[in-house]
């Protein structure tokens, strides 16, 4: 006997489903189905992972969808050929596009003009057969409409089945079994249950008849289901399953072909716009080398047909740089040769070939993957570029799938358990990403639950399984989709929660599961930043000035790097980085490309930082088990960095084929989801082994890939990153007012607060000028005359103030300076809200008034009806006391973040408290191991995930920034202070890593022994950003 | 005339059930902790932070959510017994009572000593309070505040000592005031600290930039302007309550505390213009144990006398199982002093309306309170969870049960189920011969099965139930447990 099961939703039938769309085809095909039908609810977010699954198996996989019509019926609707799945795909988008993001809206009419091929089978409710109901709506759906039947041992089933029979012969209509399946196996009902919690904002236990009454719907094996429903209609089944032979891979993606001019070939096109361009990146004649490579690539690209792909993307990039819109590619086939000549990439292949090793490869029939980075103020245009060149129906943005992690499935399975919300919020604080499911229980011991009690054991065990499931689809951060077909035909369409932003039911990894086109268009802020930066270098050249026209190799910028002056620089400017730069010294690009990739979750729990930093300070030979490693680790001395390197030591090292270290790259990105990486494990460790490799650097090597699945990052990236990284340094070296100008214009973003990137520019000799109505623009701008260019801060530092205002006060100007407050008011149209904005962060100062002053005669102006005459303002003679000056400190950093007056901490270093600290700048010159104090202001308390616990606190004062390190016993000890310090004085002591490179500087850590707090003194709400 | 504000400036933790002195409690709104206890203040818990930073600071931290209402029962509570000072008094949202005292002091002969009573009583409830007296009522509830020492604010014969209240009321410092954000804002940039700095300016000058109701504020201050307030009005029930240290262990000795309730709800009664129709007595004793003593009253006017006559006639009859610690009346029925109007001719339904209360006192009187109970559906998968019996009540025996609502999709997914109405408690084990069931004579299966598999999170119940009808010819309900496979008899169907 055979059956197939045509009734299933997978949990992308979001809080309904209790099982993965592959956990289902597997356990069908275990018990031996002929097929199964994968019909989430108006959905088919899930069937390319059940696809996944089928085509591993010998089970046929069925598309369909579930629908509950307005009318009241519920229909599932199968796909038994390409149209009826194309027609399926439009219906979806259809009820999904008129209806708010989550939810859909299908009538009978709608269905009835809209389905002609799919097949139909209606499960009717016990009632809807009482009731006499209109049976009109059967015509249309003659000979493909079925009478749905499932035996779940519910109650009055007999019944049911004679009404069905009686109603089935009236109407002639044939009968099948289905089972309305949730879940793969009877023991996902607890979890199913707490889905119909979440999902009703309730508790199991109070949710009575409203939870599916017991746990039949699960997929049974095929000697249970004879016995439970006639022959026939198992039979009827299979029937309906030969019917449907449509599979997803019948989706023939096509290129899009916009991008090829009419009657022109594609590899001859391609070919040409390369070598044109080759011809401009190397005007003198391109290299032998790199032309070997060119030919190389455009001959694997001509065989895999991947042109339209690099034309596609080409057109794209194309356009930006018309528009004169900064971007960059990254990716694995971005470092190519051909990107390169195509304006791509920046990364030149004649500077570091070892980068393009790893190409499109042709065994993996991996498809091409490219990034491209766009300023992120302009990526906007971009995206309606693509609009408009391919049409809306031709490209579309594709979903991110958002999963339960630990801390949202503790969160919701708790509430759905009726724990007590203070005992949750107990449980996930301090949760941190890397936390694993192990913690929970004994992080269940410590918030006091009695782990031996029932509830401690389901609630482990449902936060287990929730873990991994979708909970809704969200919008991609910018991959987007482009075909030659209509995108509607391929895959559903459903509105995102931007306005006017539709998505795709499919993720990235779904697309390439079945090779289809998809290109990242990101928004990367250093992009603004950096084509601001270049306006303003041109402007103070008077000549135009981009980014080909930095040197490279500029050995000041390198020494500056090495000095860890990297405040402000893209990729390298984090306390971890900054702690970094003075033992890597980096003296070429490719040190950069490391320095980059090398602090990050993979390589810091592989261990692989200290064995890099020693052979690179030359304290330890640099040597290699044999030439196979050394091809792949010679760049990096020897020492895995990147994540290409890992997954060719696996196929070097541990005998992987293409095809396991393929999978194994796929594990390594799904890491955090699922536990499919550890199954890699013992293939790699006793691989290697074998090999005659020492166990525990396998045992590293495989800590360094779990690293990487939380954080992948390619090598490529890394050069990509690393092309951004030294244009910044560069401009910061030479042009810091510009710098500075072009980075503060495109915050937010990167790892500094205005008042730091403030206090850095200062430090780099840049005249900073305070705001003021009467030269500050909305924007921050320089100011020329001196022989540097001075920074004039823009009114967009001023809290509250709105763009608009800001642009009516400077058209305003135009027509003359203001010449005192009352003259402000009466000539710009304010509101009172916005121009106290400007008061409270004295942009009035030029008035030689007191700011409280200002405000005393603006205010006088303001609560005047709109409708009295404009008559002089009486002018009261009163004269307010002015503020002190750490009241303008404060009043300033209140209401613009930043104070050019005196820092706070020059003001109170003359205090009692502080008579023995020293200055940022005195650390230098203190020895190793001495003891020291010192006080300032905290602006960044970090705790990275990946330093055992211990705690970096950077203390800010007149002359600059201290490192302090607080282990964690002090952190008990001292957690009010750390917590909530705002005004810190710590005792230490004086830590300097020898730095054994030749004039580098060293790296001083102050480890605090005693931490006091004297926010008292100050009541300054610093801008200090936390991370964890 | 001369107001006192008294003002509980710890109320949102001090209302809350008491505890340990060493237990670390904050009470928190919107994730945000407004009050703390001592120890965990101690632990480096302050206003003003999240709930987050504040459990991580202190580990044992419990956080409680703000309750207002309980604050505003509690607020009353103060206010309904500042009456016997009284015959002014207002409440100010939200932790403030003003009164006025000029008209009472010959009452208490002097200022002081109401003053010692006051403060006492606040003491012995354990609750932190802050005091002002001043010439206005503002006045009064902007110094208290700052809780001036009240020996600063009046001489030996408790006369108000108006220089210095005036500088009192000068220093306070304006973000302590109840203006509104942008007031306060305003005000921080103009420099302004203090109430006397504010003072100083010229009023038209102040009205022209702030606007017109702080310059009201500061005349209703000083007296310029009138300060019309609605009077407070009492909560819909009653409840008071003493307790005593160590205990009382006669009832004689209850005698002088219900007295002292009696009187309360008798101020009560005259503030809303009601009379009350039932007295419960609530006992906790030493040893941890409760007790309850309810009258119901015919009166036709609240007469103190009368009442507390009967209250120790009932007290009498009591065995006191241990010390009494607590004593606290409440009141729940109420009539309006005037009866409401009726319709000319009282139609059936008004009559039934009268007579089933009726019927339920008659009933409650002849059986005990405890043999009437009432039925309740409670939507559940385990038939024996189905429903739940509940003290009778009233206004549910009045009404007849809302229609179910029958939307087609509800419809689809709730049929009504099939069950009996008798079912057994605990289910009756079944017999087993063969194939054959019996109960009290051999049984046979008509329907089933129907599966229930619920109920995992306290201990599942898997059951396979079927209809079999009995050699008796009564229809009934058994059921097969899934995981012992022994059948029960569940139910008969009527």
């Amino acid at each position: 006997m055979d059956y197939a099961e045509l009734h299933c939703l997978s949990n992308f039938s979001f809080l309904r489903g209790a099982s993965h769309p592959g956990e289902l085809v597997a356990r069908a095909d275990e018990l031996g189905y002929r097929a199964i039908a994968i019909t989430d609810e108006c959905s088919l977010a899930g069937v390319v992972r059940a696809w996944n699954e089928a085509r591993e198996r010998n089970i046929k996989l069925i598309c369909g969808a579930e629908f509950y019509l307005e009318e009241g019926l519920h229909l599932i609707l199968l796909a038994p050929d390409r149209a009826a799945y194309s027609e399926l795909c439009a219906l979806i988008s259809s009820a999904r596009l008129h209806s708010a993001k989550g939810e859909y809206q299908l009538t009978l009419r709608q269905l009835r003009r809209a389905c002609r091929h799919c097949l139909v089978i209606w499960p009717p409710a016990p009632q809807q057969l009482l009731e006499p109901v209109d049976t009109s709506w059967l015509e249309p759906f003659a000979g493909r409409l079925w009478l749905g039947f499932s035996a779940h041992h519910q109650q009055h089933i007999e019944r049911h089945y004679r009404q069905l029979y009686a109603f089935a012969r009236h109407h002639r209509l044939p009968m099948v079994a289905c089972g309305g399946i949730l879940m793969h196996q009877r023991h996902r009902k607890p979890l199913q249950d707490v889905l119909t919690a979440i999902r009703v904002k309730s508790t199991v236990s109070t949710l009575g008849t409203r939870l599916v009454c017991n746990s039949e719907a699960f997929l049974k094996p095929i000697d249970e289901l004879q016995q439970r429903y006639p022959a026939a209609l198992l039979e009827e089944t299979c029937r309906i399953a030969d019917r449907c032979h449509f599979q997803l891979d019948e989706l023939s993606y096509q290129y899009p072909q916009e991008a090829l001019p009419k009657g022109q070939d594609a590899t001859t096109f391609l070919r040409r716009l390369t070598y044109d361009g080759a011809q401009q990146r190397w005007p003198a004649g391109i290299p032998a080398p790199v032309r070997q490579q060119i030919e190389r690539e455009l001959a694997l690209i001509a065989e895999l047909a991947y042109e339209h792909y690099f034309l596609t993307v080409h057109d794209i990039v194309q356009f930006a740089r018309q528009q004169g819109i900064l971007c960059q590619g990254r990716g694995s086939a971005a470092n190519s040769a051909v990107c390169y000549c195509l304006f791509i990439t920046e990364v030149d292949p004649g500077r570091s070939q070892l980068l393009f090793e790893r190409f499109i490869s042709r065994e993996r029939k991996e498809r091409p993957d490219i990034d491209v980075d766009f300023e992120h103020e302009r990526r906007e245009e971009v995206i309606q570029y693509i609009y408009r060149k391919y049409g809306r129906r031709h490209a579309a943005l594709s979903a991110t799938v958002i999963t339960y992690r630990l801390r949202s499935a503790i969160r919701d399975v708790g509430k759905a358990l009726g724990l007590d919300q203070d005992f949750i919020n107990r449980l996930t604080e301090n949760l941190a990403w890397w936390d694993k499911p192990k913690d929970l229980e004994q992080r269940l011991q410590s918030g006091k639950l009695d782990l031996g009690s029932r509830t401690a054991q389901d609630f482990i065990t449902l936060v287990v399984s929730l873990m991994g499931f979708p909970r809704h689809l969200s919008q991609h951060v910018g991959g987007f989709v482009i075909a030659r077909e209509p995108i509607a035909t391929l895959v559903p369409q459903e509105n995102a929660a931007m306005a006017e932003r539709t998505i795709i039911q499919w993720d990235k990894d779904d697309l390439e599961s079945l090779g289809m086109m998809k290109i990242d268009i990101l928004a990367l802020g250093m992009l603004s930043a950096l084509r601001k930066s270049l306006t303003y270098i041109s402007d103070s050249l008077g000549s135009p000035f981009s980014l080909q026209d930095i040197p490279g190799r500029d050995p000041a910028t390198y020494e500056m790097l090495s000095r860890a002056d990297s405040v402000g620089v893209f990729q390298v400017e984090s306390r971890a980085q900054m702690t970094m730069l003075p033992r890597l010294q980096p003296r070429h690009f490719y040190d950069l490309v490391i320095q980059i990739a090398i602090i990050r979750p993979g390589p810091i729990q592989g261990g692989m930082v200290h064995p890099f930093l020693r052979r690179r300070q030359g304290l330890e030979p640099v040597s290699y088990e044999n030439d196979k490693l050394k091809g792949v680790l010679e760049r990096t001395l020897g020492i895995p960095i990147f994540q290409e390197q890992v997954i060719q030591l696996a196929m070097v090292a541990a005998n992987f084929s293409g095809g396991e270290a393929d999978q194994l790259r796929r594990a390594m990105a799904s890491w955090g989801k699922n536990g499919n990486l550890l199954a890699f494990r013992d293939k790699l460790v006793n691989g290697m082994v074998a090999n005659g490799y020492d166990a525990a650097f396998a045992e590293r090597l495989f800590s360094q890939m779990k690293g990487f699945g939380a954080y992948g990052f390619p090598e490529s990236h890394s050069a990509s990153f690393a092309l951004l990284a030294y244009a910044s340094a560069w401009i910061k070296r030479h042009y810091p007012a510009e710098f500075f100008c072009g980075l503060l214009n495109s915050l937010p973003m990167g790892f500094y607060a205005p008042a730091q990137l403030i206090q850095d520019a200062k430090r780099h000799g840049v005249e900073v000028r305070a705001l003021c109505i009467n030269h500050s623009d909305w924007d921050h701008r320089l100011e020329y005359g001196a022989s540097q260019p001075a920074l004039r801060l823009g009114l967009r530092l001023a809290k509250g103030l709105q763009q608009d205002s800001a642009e009516r006060l400077c058209a305003e100007r135009q027509r003359g300076l203001f010449t005192s407050p009352e003259d402000f008011s009466a000539r710009v149209a304010l509101n009172k809200a916005q121009r106290q904005c400007l008061i409270r962060a004295d942009a009035l100062h030029g008035f030689e008034l007191h700011r409280y002053q200002n405000l005393w005669r603006v205010a006088a102006t303001e609560e005047r009806g709109a409708l009295l005459p404009a008559r002089d303002v009486p002018f009261d003679t009163i004269e307010l006391p002015g503020p002190g000056e750490f009241e303008d400190v404060r009043h300033d950093y209140r209401y613009t973040g930043v104070s050019l007056r005196r820092h706070p901490m020059k003001l109170l270093r003359d205090h009692p408290h502080f008579n023995d600290c020293l200055c940022a700048e005195q650390l230098a010159g203190q020895r190793d191991d001495s003891a020291v104090s010192i006080a300032g202001l905290v602006t960044c308390r970090q705790r990275p995930g990946t330093a055992s616990g211990v705690l970096f606190v950077t203390l800010e004062d007149e002359t600059g920034n201290s490192n302090v390190v607080v282990w964690a016993d002090l952190q008990q000890r001292f957690r009010r202070e750390i917590l909530t310090g705002q005004l810190l004085k710590i005792r230490g002591r004086l830590q300097k890593t020898a730095n054994p490179s030749p004039g580098a500087v060293p790296v001083i850590h102050v480890v605090a022994l005693h931490i006091s707090e004297y926010n008292a003194l100050l009541d300054i709400d610093v801008a200090s950003h936390d991370f964890h | 005339m001369l107001w006192l504000c008294l003002r509980l400036p710890r109320l949102p933790l001090e209302c809350l059930p008491p505890s340990s002195d060493e237990a670390a409690l904050a009470v928190v709104e919107g994730e945000r902790v407004i009050m703390t206890s001592a120890e965990a203040q101690r632990c480096g818990v302050t206003t003003g932070q999240s709930s987050q930073t504040a459990r991580s600071l202190c580990s044992h931290l419990h956080c409680v959510e703000r309750d207002p209402a309980r604050e505003q029962t509690q607020l009353q509570r103060i206010a309904l017994w500042a009456y016997r000072f009284s015959g002014t008094v207002y409440l100010v949202s939200p932790n403030a009572v003003v009164m006025e005292l000029a008209s009472s002091l010959r009452l208490f002969r002097n200022l002081a000593r109401l003053y010692r009573r006051l403060i006492r009583a606040f003491r012995q409830r354990q609750l932190t309070v802050y005091s002002a007296v001043a010439a206005t009522p503002l006045a009064a509830e902007w110094l208290s505040l700052s809780n001036p020492p009240i020996a600063t604010l009046v001489n030996a014969q408790g006369e108000l000592q108006q220089q210095a209240v005036s500088r009192a009321l000068a220093a306070l410092p304006l973000t302590l005031l109840p203006f509104s954000a942008n007031t306060q804002e305003m005000l921080h940039n103009l420099g302004l600290n203090t109430l006397g700095q504010l003072q100083a300016l010229p009023l038209d000058s102040l009205n022209q930039r702030l606007g017109p109701s702080l310059g009201r504020d500061l005349q209703r201050l000083q007296g310029q302007r009138p300060d019309p307030r609605s009077p407070f009005a009492p909560a819909p029930t009653f409840s008071a309550q003493r307790q005593f240290e160590g205990g009382l262990s006669s009832t004689e000795q209850l005698r002088f505390p219900a007295a002292a309730l009696l009187d309360e709800l008798k101020l009560y009664l005259q503030c809303r213009q009601c009379l009350n129709r039932d007295l419960h007595w609530h006992f906790e004793f030493l040893d941890g144990g409760r007790d309850t003593v309810s009258l119901q009253l015919s009166h036709r006017h609240f007469n103190r006398a009368d009442a507390l006559m009967l209250t120790m006639l009932r007290f009498d009859s009591l065995v006191l199982p241990s010390a009494v610690e607590t004593l606290s009346l409440s009141c729940e029925d109420f009539l309006p002093l005037q009866a409401p109007p009726r319709g000319l001719f009282d139609s059936a339904a008004t009559r039934q309306q009268d007579r089933l209360p009726a019927l339920l006192d008659k009933l409650q009187l002849r059986l005990g309170k405890e043999a009437i109970t009432q039925y309740r559906d409670v939507d559940a998968q385990l038939p024996e969870l189905g429903w739940q019996a509940i003290p009778p009540c009233r206004q549910a025996l009045l009404q007849t049960p809302p229609p179910q609502a029958s939307s087609p999709a509800s419809a689809q997914r709730h049929a009504p189920l099939h069950r009996p109405a008798w079912l057994l408690d605990p289910p009756q084990a079944i017999y087993r011969h063969g194939q054959q069931l019996y109960w009290r004579g051999s049984l046979q299966l008509l329907q089933g099965p129907e599966r229930l598999d619920s109920h995992w999170w306290q201990q599942r119940q898997a059951r396979d139930y079927y209809i079999a009808r009995h050699q008796d010819g009564r229809l009934c309900w058994l059921y097969r447990d899934g995981v012992s496979r022994a059948w029960y008899l569940h139910g008969f169907f009527a």
